[in-house]
């Protein structure tokens, strides 16, 4: 139910929301400058705004009331609001609370990357920081950039049944290197299949871009847990 | 030699809408070009008179250029089995059903479980394809995990070759070196290269990256058996809505577009080299991110790919007796006969993929067999017998007279077999005698015909002597690739 606020702060947040839910980018982008000109803390914007639309919108697409293409469409619409407000963040000593780092890439040989890509758009719009390597990612640079970021969890993406053994190879990689400890292993892309992640030593499988969402969220807490 | 099923009569595009896209095609090719990672390949299209960013590798191809090798292209193709009887010669619109490659899991004949594919699969799949009188050609039925992976392709050549006559086509996983080692088996088969160009049993099947992606590996795998002259398949597999425009029509000028990009390769390093154009149109989901196999308008997109096939003279590879079901159910059977009826009426030449299931992720040998029904089916369906006094019949009816039959007449016992298509797997048996032999459903007969041809079929082996050289090039190519790791 539109609450009516005589509050223009809050006016100007309703109007961010429909702008992203209408896959609106350059206005998302204006409404969030704006906001910010106007002195609404960053944080504020995040929590009150853009995270509760994006789980509204995932929780949408799980029952198959949204399709990807809006899913997509609203991806895009909080990155341009997010590409404003995180340089901001970042500034303001304020950590935004990210709720993980993730290191995602399509596999060293492998140049499929649709998959992929929606995955780390879903991440980033979960509120993860996602670093996405790309595709045909050398193995050793999955590792690097793992160890650079201080990552929580590698995503791993793979569409050939030839180059989905290299998941495999990776996973050693980390053995060998001592740092399978240190971060948690998610695997995807059309031959992987929860069989395949539990033979690998893999962390987690999941067979979609939502499912990948909540796998992350899952990851993350059992490490919090951990702690 | 075998001639097909003649299709054709399924058209999507009219005669002049086929010419506007194939403009749209050229466009694509002359404005847009393709990405081609492979320097030697930039350099033979720049002599052609291309326009190369060799930056950023991108080829942008000129109609004139495209027309030429189209008028160097072979419109009709002989690809052969290792019995000449086997040999497909594909032209126009003529029909040829077969088999797939890829899948990650099979579905077990014993357990009815998904478990990861092995060689023997490959080898009792290849078994069942030579058996079945409607599957004209065997492909690796699913992707073997028992074997070194950078050597896959040799060891399902290996499998098929004995135990299959019929044509080959082998998926193009590896590079160069690999396949060279696929040609070299193929010269130890026929008896040289030049037996095998005129009888060529392997047949390499490529992909390009969609949207307007070459790959150097896949560059180079088709180099190989284009200065070979023998038979190379381009086919793309589009994404429609993800990697190519959510239209259909859309869709399929630019696979053809992709696939013509290969042409143009195969023609200016070998003019005249055997070419099979393709384009597999699959939904993208928009719930599921699955590319399906199954949907209703992929029918119609891979129609418009083969009606630009037959207006440019080349014969196409299509897809058709393919499902997104998990099992072998209502589903699976629905969207098999589907696609195959509409893929042989758009009169796609080399119609592949029986036996696939979950979209490509699965591999089921009971498919494989419903699919050989389909095929028969499709087949007597779209026969065209004349019209002739002795088919309509009217002394025939005045035979039988009014209130009579004509169980008992010479005219029906000589034209019974031709007219009615017997088949066993479908069952017509009324419910009580069905149900007296066990009241068993189609996946079970399918089973049943699946294991009985494996236990009891054997085609004739290749020569012990020819076989020791084959497993050689094979352990050679192994240690060489495995030293490159």
């Amino acid at each position: 139910m539109r609450r009516q606020s005589n509050n223009p702060e809050d006016n100007l947040l309703e109007k961010l929301r429909e702008a992203i839910k209408e896959y609106d980018e350059e206005e998302s982008k204006r409404l969030t400058d704006l906001a910010l000109g106007q002195g609404i803390d960053p944080l504020e914007i995040l929590d009150t705004t853009i995270t509760p639309l994006l789980r509204s919108m995932g929780e949408s697409f799980e029952k198959g009331e949204v399709y990807l293409v809006e899913l997509m469409a609203v991806a895009r619409a909080v990155e341009a609001s997010m590409r404003t407000l995180q340089p901001v963040l970042e500034k303001s000593a304020q950590e935004p609370k990210y709720l993980g780092k993730v290191v995602i890439g399509t596999i060293e040989g492998d140049i499929h990357d649709i998959g992929k890509n929606i995955v780390a758009s879903l991440l980033r719009a979960a509120g993860f920081k996602v670093f996405d390597l790309g595709k045909d990612v050398p193995l050793n640079k999955f590792l690097e950039a793992a160890k650079k970021e201080n990552a929580d969890i590698l995503g791993v993406s793979a569409l050939l049944t030839t180059t989905m053994q290299k998941q495999r190879d990776l996973i050693g990689m980390l053995r060998d290197s001592g740092m399978r400890g240190r971060v948690s292993v998610m695997i995807g892309g059309a031959p992987s299949s929860e069989d395949w992640a539990e033979e690998i030593g893999a962390d987690g499988y999941a067979p979609d871009a939502a499912e990948a969402a909540n796998l992350a969220k899952r990851l993350i807490s059992a490490r919090r847990k951990e702690r | 030699m075998k001639y097909g099923v003649k299709g054709g009569q399924y058209k999507v595009l009219s005669r002049g809408e086929v010419k506007t896209a194939h403009e749209a095609v050229l466009e694509i090719l002359e404005e847009i070009g393709i990405k081609i990672s492979h320097n030697e390949t930039l350099r033979l299209l720049d002599k052609a008179g291309a326009k190369i960013d060799y930056r950023d590798k991108i080829a942008k191809i000129p109609s004139h250029l495209v027309e030429d090798c189209l008028k160097k292209t072979p419109e009709s193709v002989r690809i052969s089995g290792r019995n000449p009887e086997n040999d497909l010669m594909l032209k126009g619109s003529n029909a040829f059903f077969g088999m797939g490659s890829g899948p990650s899991y099979v579905l077990d004949l014993g357990s009815g479980e998904a478990r990861p594919g092995t060689k023997k699969d490959v080898a009792d799949a290849a078994k069942i394809g030579d058996a079945l009188p409607n599957i004209d050609f065997v492909m690796g039925f699913c992707f073997p995990s028992d074997v070194e992976a950078s050597v896959t392709g040799l060891h399902e050549v290996d499998a098929m070759a004995n135990n299959t006559e019929k044509p080959m086509l082998v998926y193009g996983y590896h590079g160069k070196d690999v396949t060279k080692d696929i040609i070299r088996i193929g010269n130890l088969i026929q008896g040289g290269l030049d037996q095998l160009k005129r009888r060529p049993i392997f047949t390499l099947y490529l992909e390009p990256a969609s949207p307007l992606v070459f790959e150097e590996k896949y560059v180079d795998a088709l180099l190989e058996f284009a200065k070979a002259g023998l038979p190379v398949v381009w086919t793309p597999g589009l994404g429609i809505g993800a990697t190519s425009p959510i239209t259909l029509a859309g869709t399929a000028i630019q696979a053809t577009a992709e696939s013509l990009g290969g042409n143009i390769i195969t023609q200016l390093t070998n003019p005249g080299a055997p070419f099979i154009c393709g384009g597999c149109s699959l939904t993208f989901d928009m719930r599921t991110t699955v590319y399906s196999y199954g949907a209703a308008e992929k029918a119609i997109a891979d129609c418009m790919i083969a009606q630009l096939a037959h207006y440019h003279r080349i014969p196409m590879f299509g897809t058709g007796g393919v499902t997104d079901s998990k099992v072998v159910d209502g589903q699976a059977v629905g969207e098999a006969a589907e696609s195959m009826l509409l893929a042989t009426m758009a009169g796609q030449n080399l119609i592949h993929d029986s036996g696939y299931i979950d979209a490509g992720a699965g591999a089921s040998f009971e498919m494989i067999v419903i699919c050989d029904e389909l095929a028969a089916r499709t087949a007597r369906v779209l026969r065209k017998t004349p019209l002739t006094v002795e088919n309509l019949a009217v002394d025939v009816i005045k035979e039988a007279g009014i209130g009579g039959n004509f169980l008992g007449l010479k005219h029906t016992r000589d034209w019974f077999r031709r007219e009615h298509l017997l088949t066993d797997l479908f069952d017509r048996k009324p419910r009580e005698s069905w149900r007296r032999k066990g009241a068993r459903n189609l996946s079970d007969r399918a089973r049943d015909t699946a294991k009985w041809i494996i236990e009891t079929h054997q085609a004739n082996l290749v020569p012990g002597d020819v076989q020791k050289e084959i497993s050689q090039v094979i352990s050679k190519a192994q240690r060489r690739e495995l030293a490159r790791k």
